[in-house]
């Protein structure tokens, strides 16, 4: 039985190939196509299997992202409710980009549904779910008749407190939808049912946005692959770190966000269990930006607080920090001449100057060709032949402008700081949430983050370091190991003395039969389903929620405070007080599909490295002879110290002097210092 | 000095946000109050031996940090030799460099070896410091005795020992001591870390390289910020402004500035502003220089670091007595109002000597509105906003509607309707953008917001402090104002503000079913209104940011059928052109410092023509800066004249004979 995991991104489409009888696991990289389809089927070609032999295709892909960032999404009208269609428009007043004050020429990005677009329909909901004013039903085919004539192509409905009773959303969602059959209509109640109403639009409108095109995206990569003979199921990768299926996604294109980039968190845990390893930071490293993810006990951090170019997303997502210095980011000197990395960066096209296709600025791959670190002999992933003059003409021309410094302390420099950029990203989810660094082991994917882990380990005194076997296809895996999951959602704001006994458990029990439905309808039933239950609760009087894990039955009473002061404590370093009283806010569900996972396969031992080669490799100010080792050559036991290189296929292990590496029996090379 | 190379001192700074980072989250972890770790209201700052801001997070208030450098000053004055490693210093005396009573700073002096080589800050808001009414700010309050303890500088803690009796003495005269003692208990421990942190720091770089990186870091803002001034031409740019009133007093505070620039240095001259107000809005030494250092900031040197190095070229002169350099007893809760003053004038000065980077005026006031009183089930309730306006249009752009602007920190200033529906007894009825209130120009101000709020209550009490009511912010380059803020109650269907000066109230009695509304202000606008694009005012009729009456009369674009008719267009711009009134502006001799009123004469034909009457304000263009605002007074002048002082001329940036336009400020519509 085959499996594939697909990660399509901008530049490069990755495939995993999982042969579940054997174990065996295959790699591939292509081009990404316009048409993103056809890209996959090349890869899977170039692997030489045919669509129909897969039993299963799971694919991370970045179209929502896409869609929002180069504002290609649906032409999109919002309904809201009568007196408050503003609510996009000034979004809590708030400006949501970073390092804009100072800035009088600063200017908000639109929202995704133009005003002209955003109209009030006369209803409104009470707080307690009371109907305060009726939906008058005349006026619904009038706006739909509106909409029509726009040639609205999505719409999203987010009326005032419809989280507490959405009969108003259902209502007017039901009437578009007869009147105008060919346009997509997405509810606020059912993207996201949770008070706070601007956040709430903003998720909904984003959904309206972006689900239309995902949908004729994954119509179209269904049908090729149908047409292939392909008769598995196809699941897409979604930011919560579980998959959805054709039909989900299409519906809730907002949960792929992260689609792309949650793949490597999930490979990370997968590698990191195998290797029982709990407590892991994912660092994925590629040509234009790095991710880093904190993984505590095999469990990474959500968040419901989320921005994608500005805009909130309040649909859980897995917490993954993003910055911009990748191998391409661009050095370069600002008006008082200081010295900045990224976050501009040269992408594949020009790209760096060694991949001599017209890029002139130096960048972080330029810098390490011409320390060493890269190989100027080996392609870069079998295909660029890198030319370190080309790289070394363009620090020369940087550190002219410098005053003439020397030019390989230059590019020792610029590579410190994009370590320096990285580290400054990964205390943000470590150090300032309250983890300590130094229980964590950094596990180093993407093209470059291998040749950087040991850089960026040490800045953070994390003690290891993990470089998974194919570090440059990783997060392809993991798309194979992802079970199908959903997320639900159930807000009931009540101070814990006002609910009933029993209550808590009888809502649970309400949101898991429908989630068992709806899981049950995929193919999940018996075994094959895992529901796991969680509390938003709050002191009363708070404006913010911490996420309380739960068992069945839900603990009630004093178990329920201590739980929940206990959860606080590890968080904030102390609880409330006695007569602080307890509030739920919300309820959630994750529901998960289980899919039978890969199993990794033991490599043979072999205890005595021999280096392929040498080079001269610089470290601090001084070069280093460094022996060169094949990955491939590498057995189980293999061990050796810096300084030294690890090349492979796809990206390249820098051992730093003073530090030691060791392989595993899962291929994983541990690198620590000596 | 030790020599450092340019890499080091990137590496060694991102190292110092870094200390300042973690401070940030060890405090805000380990405080006890929800203003902290809910509201952020609080900032860290690494600061070098000589008590200069270095370095600080993005997320760090300079309102908070700015200040701190007067602290450190301080402190080296008076603990000169007394100063070691493992003290504690703690402030938050707004005479001697505090902003207000709640903010209070932590500061411990570092040493590496034996030298003072920085100081960590945390300072943070507290929820409660004493004082007449729970919170301790009020707009009642008339000397700073009823707004809480005042701490002079005080050592908290003497090489490692905790000053028993002061911290008690302190925590005696809270609210909330048990809250209080651990929010300073984390203040300790953060500075204690940020103390650990810089030894790191040291130890990994070396002493000598990472405090010469410190200065290195100080001398390129010091440099960006003289290459900025030197390329103004030398010569003195004012402006004035003035709060409408004060603590029950219907006399304005004057707020007048003078930026001289001579080659690289620029002095800021508030001689000519208003001795000390009646009311809360008065500040100590430290906040009109933090806000003049945030206004040349964002217009002279947006890029760079943020670190008082900047502020080396510049002199901020304050006299005495001031409403800015406030002295015992006065109160200065009202800061936000006080500091807004020195913004306005500041963005008016800066107008005249920068006009291509000119920028709308802001809502200026904090605008906090309370609604207070019993919910059904008898406990007390506090609803509180601070809804932002629109931003000033600018050279390229418009303002940004309803939003938090440039000299502001980035947080909702409104709550979600569903929240406060939950937890308050109110009834949101609308939140809407207020259609014509952004300052007409080529480039278009933003909108303010307006939000009406239904209390079905008994006993509930309304408060609120505003300003520009009567006076909106101004245009620049001959841009109009934006829409003035204006509060209030709406009761049988009648708008009214029952306070007893305008925009100032305290614990106004409501009737349940009144409505209270909110209106925040438009941005100014850039340049003339005439000069817009007239498919981007058709474009802001479609999006109903502005009137098609607007269009006609505010731009002179006419619209017929959903698209702009463009013979109608040019007439009406041509007509509206030609009425504009022209003075020509003269000088006199007689008295124009009225009542705390800067006024100007006109006849009385004029005063007619203007549909004004004695009393109002009129507004004189300067279609290179800011217009001039002045009280009229009616006199003896010709109808084609206006009668103005050598400060109006000087404002003005114009000689007796030159002509100007005069106007009554724009009033929006709704």
């Amino acid at each position: 039985m085959l499996l594939a995991g697909i990660d399509v991104g901008g530049t490069f489409t990755d495939l995993v190939l999982f042969e579940a009888e054997t174990g065996r696991i295959a790699v591939t990289k292509v081009p990404t196509t316009a048409n993103q389809a056809d890209g996959v089927l090349h890869a899977l070609s170039r692997l030489e299997v045919l669509p129909g032999q897969l039993a299963l295709m799971a694919h991370g892909t970045t179209v929502a992202t896409n869609t929002i960032v180069q504002r290609r999404g649906a032409k999109v009208a919002l309904l809201a409710t009568k007196g408050f269609r503003d609510v996009l428009e000034v979004g809590q007043t708030r400006r949501r980009v970073p390092n804009t004050m100072f800035d009088p020429t600063f200017r908000r990005p639109e929202p995704l549904a133009p005003r002209p677009l955003c109209l009030e329909v006369t209803e409104r909901m009470r707080h307690s779910g009371a109907v305060h004013a009726a939906v008058e039903p005349g006026e619904i085919e009038e706006l739909a008749a509106k909409l029509r004539a726009a040639q609205v192509e999505s719409v999203a409905i987010c009326f005032l407190h419809a989280y507490a009773n959405d009969a108003h959303e259902r209502q007017v969602g039901d009437v578009l939808a007869r009147c105008l059959p060919q346009v997509f209509i997405t509810r606020s109640a059912e993207v996201v049912p949770e008070h706070r109403e601007y956040e709430r639009c903003s998720t909904t409108v984003l959904n309206a946005y972006v689900s239309p095109v995902l949908a004729r995206y994954l119509e179209r990569l269904s049908d090729t692959l149908v047409a292939e003979d392909f008769s598995g199921p196809l699941y897409t990768m979604s930011s919560s770190g579980g998959t959805m299926t054709v039909e989900q996604a299409s519906k809730l294109g907002v949960k792929t966000i992260l689609s792309g980039p949650v793949g490597g968190v999930q490979a990370t845990i997968f590698q990191a269990s195998a290797a029982r390893i709990p407590n892991v930071i994912s660092y994925d490293m590629g040509g234009t930006s790095t991710d880093v993810a904190l993984i505590h006990e095999l469990t990474p951090a959500l968040s419901t607080d989320n921005l994608v170019e500005s805009y909130p997303v309040r649909t859980p997502q897995v917490d993954i920090n993003s910055v911009g210095a990748g191998g391409g980011s661009i050095a370069w000197l600002d008006e008082a001449n200081a010295l900045n990395v990224g976050p501009l960066s040269a992408g594949a096209m020009p790209g760096p100057a060694c991949y001599d296709r017209g890029g002139a600025e130096p960048t972080v791959t330029d810098a390490n060709l011409l320390l060493g670190r890269l190989s100027a002999d080996r392609p870069l992933a079998g295909r660029v032949q890198l030319r370190p003059q080309l790289a070394e003409a363009a620090l020369t021309r940087l550190a002219h402008r410098m005053g003439d410094i020397p030019v390989f302390h230059l590019a020792d420099g610029i590579v410190k700081l994009a370590v320096a950029r990285m580290a400054t990203a990964t205390r943000a989810i470590s150090v300032q949430r309250g983890y300590d660094p130094r229980d964590f082991t950094l596990v180093a994917f993407g093209g470059a983050g291998p040749m950087h882990a040991c850089a960026l380990a040490s800045e953070l005194n994390i003690p290891r370091v993990l470089v998974p076997p194919s570090p440059g296809n990783f997060s392809a895996l993991g798309l194979l190991t992802s079970d199908v999951k959903h997320d639900y959602v159930r807000t009931r704001l009540a101070l814990q003395r006002d609910l009933a006994p029993g209550e808590i458990e009888r809502l649970f029990r309400e949101i898991e039969e429908r989630a068992r439905a709806e899981l049950a309808s995929e193919g999940f039933t018996g075994q094959r389903v895992r529901l796991q239950r969680s509390l938003d609760l709050r002191y009363h009087g708070q404006a913010w929620e911490v996420s309380l894990p739960v068992a069945a039955p839900v603990p009630e009473g004093a178990d329920l405070r201590a739980s929940f002061d206990a959860r606080y404590a590890s968080i904030y370093g102390h609880h409330g007080e006695l007569h602080e009283e307890v509030q739920l806010v919300r309820l959630r569900l994750s529901a998960y599909g289980v899919i039978d996972k890969p199993t990794l396969s033991r490599i043979a031992p072999n205890g005595t490295p021999a280096p392929l080669d040498e080079r001269q490799v610089y470290f601090d100010g001084a070069w280093h002879t460094c022996p060169v080792y094949d990955r491939e050559a590498l057995g189980f036991g293999a061990r050796f110290a810096g300084p030294g290189i690890v090349d492979e296929f796809g990206a390249t292990t820098v051992l730093p002097p003073g530090w030691e590496a060791l392989v595993d029996e899962l291929g994983n090379l541990l690198l620590g210092p000596g | 000095m030790v020599d450092v190379d340019p890499i080091t001192l990137e590496l060694v700074l991102e190292g110092m946000i870094a200390v300042v980072r973690e401070v940030r989250a060890y405090f805000w972890r380990a405080s006890y109050s929800v203003t902290i770790y809910e509201g952020q209201d609080y900032s860290c700052a690494l600061l070098d031996g000589n008590g200069l801001l270095v370095a600080k997070a993005s997320e760090d208030h300079v309102l908070h940090t700015f200040p701190v450098t007067y602290t450190t000053r301080l402190i080296k004055e008076q603990y000169a030799g007394r100063i070691a490693p493992g003290d504690i210093f703690i402030h938050n005396d707004p005479y001697t460099g505090g902003t207000h009573l709640n903010d209070i700073a932590f500061i411990r002096p570092v040493f590496l070896d034996d030298t003072l080589a920085f100081f960590v800050c945390v300072r943070a808001h507290s929820e409660d410091v004493g004082g007449m009414s729970p919170g301790s700010l009020s707009g009642n309050a008339t000397e700073i005795y009823q707004e809480g303890v005042r701490i002079p500088l005080v050592k908290l803690v003497d090489a490692g020992r905790l000053n028993d009796v002061a911290l008690e003495l302190l925590l005696a005269n809270v609210r909330l001591p048990h809250r209080t003692r651990g929010d300073f208990r984390a203040q300790i421990g953060a500075s204690e870390l940020g103390e650990r942190k810089v030894h790191a720091l040291a130890a990994k770089y070396g002493r000598d390289t990472v405090l010469a990186c410190s200065e290195r870091l100080l001398q390129r803002s010091e440099a960006r910020m003289r290459q900025a001034i030197s390329a103004i031409p030398d010569g003195s740019y004012e402006y004035e402004f003035h709060l409408e009133n004060s603590g029950g007093s219907p006399e304005p505070v004057r707020c007048r500035v003078s930026l001289i620039v001579s080659d690289d240095t620029l002095t800021v001259d508030f001689t000519g502003s208003s001795p000390f107000a009646r009311g809360p809005t008065n500040t100590g030494p430290a906040m009109a220089p933090m806000m003049v250092f945030t206004c040349l900031k964002s217009l002279l040197d947006r890029g760079g670091l943020i670190n008082t190095g900047a502020m080396a070229p510049v002199t901020v002169k304050l006299p005495d007595p001031c409403y800015l350099n406030a002295k015992r007893p006065t109160a200065c809760g009202g800061m936000a109002e006080a500091t807004f003053s020195v913004s306005t004038a500041m963005l008016g000065a800066l107008a005249s000597m920068l006009p291509e980077r000119a920028v709308g005026d802001l809502k200026g006031a904090g605008n906090n509105y309370y609604i207070g009183g019993k919910d059904l089930t008898g406990e007390p309730f506090i609803f509180y906003e601070y809804p932002a306006g629109g931003t000033g249009g600018f050279n390229g752009g418009d303002g940004n509607s309803g939003c938090r602007h440039f000299l502001e920190g980035d947080f909702g200033s409104i709550q979600p309707v569903e929240v406060l529906e939950n937890e308050f007894p109110v009834f949101m009825e609308h939140s809407i953008l207020r259609v014509d209130s952004g300052g007409p120009g080529t480039f278009r101000g933003g909108l303010g917001l307006e939000r009406r709020v239904m209390v079905p209550i008994e006993d509930a009490t309304l408060s609120y402090i505003t300003d520009k009511i009567t006076i909106p912010p101004f245009g620049v380059v001959g841009g109009g104002s934006g829409g003035p803020n204006a509060f209030g109650v709406v009761r049988d269907g009648a708008e009214s503000d029952p306070a007893p000066v305008p925009g100032k109230v305290t614990g106004y009695r409501l009737q349940p079913g009144d409505v209270v509304f909110s209106r925040s202000a438009g941005g100014g606008g850039y340049g003339d209104p005439l000069e817009r694009e007239p498919q981007a005012v058709l474009r802001d009729v479609l999006y109903g940011y502005v009137s098609e009456r607007g269009a006609r009369d505010d731009y002179g674009v006419v619209l017929r059928d959903g698209a702009v008719a463009e013979d109608a267009t040019r007439e009406t711009r041509a007509r509206l052109r030609s009425s504009r009134r022209e003075v020509v502006l003269v000088h006199t001799d007689r008295p124009t410092d009225i009542r705390g009123r800067h006024v100007c004469y006109v006849g009385p034909q004029t005063i007619v023509a203007l549909g004004i009457r004695p009393g109002d304000a009129i507004e004189i263009s300067h279609y290179e800066g800011a217009p001039l605002r002045l009280w009229v007074e009616e006199g003896d002048v010709h109808p084609e004249e206006v009668a103005i002082d050598d400060r109006a001329f000087k404002v003005l940036r114009a000689q007796p004979g030159d002509r100007r336009f005069v106007q009554r400020p724009r009033r929006a519509a709704s």
